[in-house]
């Protein structure tokens, strides 16, 4: 009976995907990563590891001859051609350069995933993304005036610490109501779920909520050009992962924004009006009450889906 | 065949394994707090994760089907239903793929199989490129994304599978052969009963796990790269007109590396910007090709027939999408 080191080493790293993924669930970290509302396919995917590395184990010892052999004309059958030491070696005689790096970038994001510690997006990444993603969004032009904005992908916010509570979709009746106590309100509160369903809305008809007082949460980021007292209050907007974040926003007006550093989190209470930037008319905020706040336990914003039945 | 004491040793060995992970975990929240790096590269990583986290259920559900294909479908199989017509093989091969919800991580291993088992090359390409980027998931989001507007939903599916056509026709007179990295072997052995037959399939997963993920994970590493260091405003200043910003847009989707179901949000939030013609090179390009799925590719096919492919396939979508300009 011989042990295949190689294919313990395997063995070892899907169990260690097995591991991280269930980690990641475990402690709730998954959502620094992914939008929870697909929590289910990574943790598929933790099972999919499982069931291989059981698959795995079973080749780690090979007790006769016969069966090493059959192992070897699997191997060879799928041409994995990195087992033909199955043949005449006794382990790791064929290691070669190209296998150390092979497995070395299979590990490298269980050892980042692992060593490195989590963080959130932030302004400089939201510099990179593109602000211009939040300022343009009003640009959905052919969809205004009667246009019914049922389907739309609607940010909601997740300010819960389980996100499970939510379950980002709505059916189409809570929409519909929704809306038209946004249209009747004077005072705007983007609070909890309804937060990102009237964020698309205010941006897709800004004239009807004009004069409007409004109430929301938001990092601090600032464009080049902007002038001392403007900002934008902006979070990010995750479809799957947040590999796909885009930025979202309301471009906000303060007497000494300039003086309130980048990525701090803000609770600001003011006026909704228009305001040209870049030749386009914007929603922008004219805050008349803030304060600075600790960044949310949920800090991304997901879009929800309507139920059409 | 397993006797009772190699069964014990096995179930030994996985125990083993496990503790052995569960000390590597405890070990590495101590070095954890050791190690401190720039801000940027741990954004970096949370990045490069978040694209893994998302795209490895479907790459592990890919190599199952591989699996299941290399086990059960014999090249027989193949050759009885692969039409003998080029074009109609071409055609099947597009269709079936605009049936198939696939991703374009999950759809790389099945193909190399289907390919590996004998079906013509043009044939596989038409299936890796409907694929991913037709199916009713893809569809809805689009639909969804931009408020309600069919329009572009059905531009792009439509568009996309004339463009996969076109792709398919010229790949079937440029190249012969199966076009694969390495000669695939005719499977010698006959697995007899079910069982073996499974056991095998998860095995020959195993291996195409290993084989293909280190292409996938340089590919999630790259597009993490680019997208912490390389601002997208820059390069969406650079288009002006309609051909430029379409390149704009096709350029971005490449190194994006998004997954298809997941960028019609991000494809529509800069409508506001470029007219639909450009939006809709970044809705058809990429599900086609990016560069996680360039390197995933290169795990597979010869490099020289992976760079003819891209090539190939940026020209007819630029071409097409001049030719038919929407909006």
């Amino acid at each position: 009976m011989r042990i295949q080191l190689q294919q313990a080493f395997r063995a070892v790293i899907l169990m260690t995907f097995v591991v991280f993924l269930v980690q990641l669930h475990q402690t709730g970290d998954i959502i620094h990563y992914i939008n929870p509302k697909y929590e289910y396919l990574s943790m598929i995917g933790a099972w999919l590891f499982l069931i291989l590395f059981f698959t795995q184990i079973f080749r780690i010892w090979a007790i006769t001859k016969e069966s090493v052999h059959k192992q070897a004309h699997a191997c060879q059958n799928n041409h994995c051609h990195d087992h033909d030491h199955h043949h005449h070696d006794h382990g790791d005689g064929s290691l070669t350069l190209r296998k150390i790096f092979s497995y070395g970038v299979i590990i490298l994001p269980l050892a980042t995933g692992l060593l490195f510690p989590e963080t959130t997006l932030d302004a400089s990444i939201a510099e990179k993304k593109g602000i211009m993603l939040s300022l343009g969004n009003n640009g959905q032009e052919g969809n205004g005036g009667g246009a019914k904005p049922e389907g739309e992908q609607i940010p909601l916010e997740h300010t819960e610490p389980d996100p499970n509570l939510l379950t980002n979709t709505m059916t189409m009746e809570e929409y519909e109501s929704s809306m038209e106590a946004l249209r009747k309100t004077k005072d705007i509160t983007m609070s909890e779920e309804l937060y990102s369903v009237y964020y698309q809305q205010i941006n897709q008809e800004p004239e009807v909520f004009v004069g409007k007082k409004i109430t929301l949460q938001g990092f601090v980021y600032k464009e080049e050009g902007f002038s001392d007292n403007e900002m934008v209050l902006s979070r990010f907007l995750i479809t799957h992962c947040i590999a796909d974040a885009g930025v979202v926003g309301f471009l906000s007006q303060l007497d000494g924004a300039n003086e309130l550093a980048e990525d701090t989190w803000v609770e600001a209470t003011g006026e909704l009006r228009l305001q040209e930037y870049e030749g386009k008319e914007i929603p922008t905020i004219h805050i008349t009450d803030w304060k600075i706040i600790e960044q949310p336990s949920q800090p991304y914003v997901y879009p929800i889906q309507i139920q059409y039945l | 065949m397993l006797t009772r004491r190699h069964t014990l040793l096995v179930e030994l060995t996985g125990l083993f394994i496990f503790a052995i992970v569960m000390t590597l975990l405890t070990l590495s929240e101590q070095v954890e707090k050791i190690i401190e790096l720039p801000k940027s590269i741990y954004h970096m990583n949370m990045l490069f994760l978040s694209i893994l986290i998302e795209a490895l259920p479907f790459v592990l559900i890919g190599v199952l089907i591989a699996g299941l294909i290399q086990v059960f479908v014999t090249d027989e199989h193949i050759r009885r239903w692969i039409p003998r017509n080029k074009y109609l093989a071409i055609t099947m091969s597009c269709v079936v793929g605009a049936c198939f919800p696939a991703c374009e991580c999950g759809i790389v291993p099945i193909v190399r199989r289907l390919v590996g088992k004998g079906v013509p090359i043009y044939a596989g390409i038409g299936f890796l490129l409907t694929g991913p980027l037709i199916n009713p998931i893809v569809i809805l989001s689009t639909y969804m994304a931009f408020g309600n507007d069919a329009k572009i939903a059905a531009a792009r599916m439509i568009l996309g599978f004339v463009i996969a056509m076109v792709v398919a026709i010229i790949i079937s007179f440029l190249f012969k052969g199966n076009q694969l990295k390495q000669k695939f072997p005719v499977p010698s052995i006959k697995h007899t009963g079910l069982q073996e037959k499974v056991k095998h399939t998860f095995t020959h997963a195993v291996d195409e796990f290993f084989d293909m993920g280190k292409y996938l994970i340089i590919g999630a590493a790259l597009a993490a790269f680019v997208q912490t260091y390389i601002s997208s405003g820059d390069l969406v200043s650079l288009g002006g007109g309609v051909a430029s910003a379409t390149v704009v847009m096709m350029a971005l989707a490449y190194i994006l590396s998004l997954c298809s179901e997941a960028d019609a949000f991000i494809g529509a939030s800069f409508r506001g910007l470029f007219p639909d013609t450009a939006i809709l090179g970044f809705l058809i390009y990429g599900p086609m090709i990016d560069m996680k799925n360039t390197f995933m590719m290169l795990s597979v096919f010869k490099a020289k027939f992976v760079t003819l492919f891209v090539l190939i396939v940026t020209i007819i979508v630029f071409l097409t999408l001049m030719l038919f300009q929407v909006g």
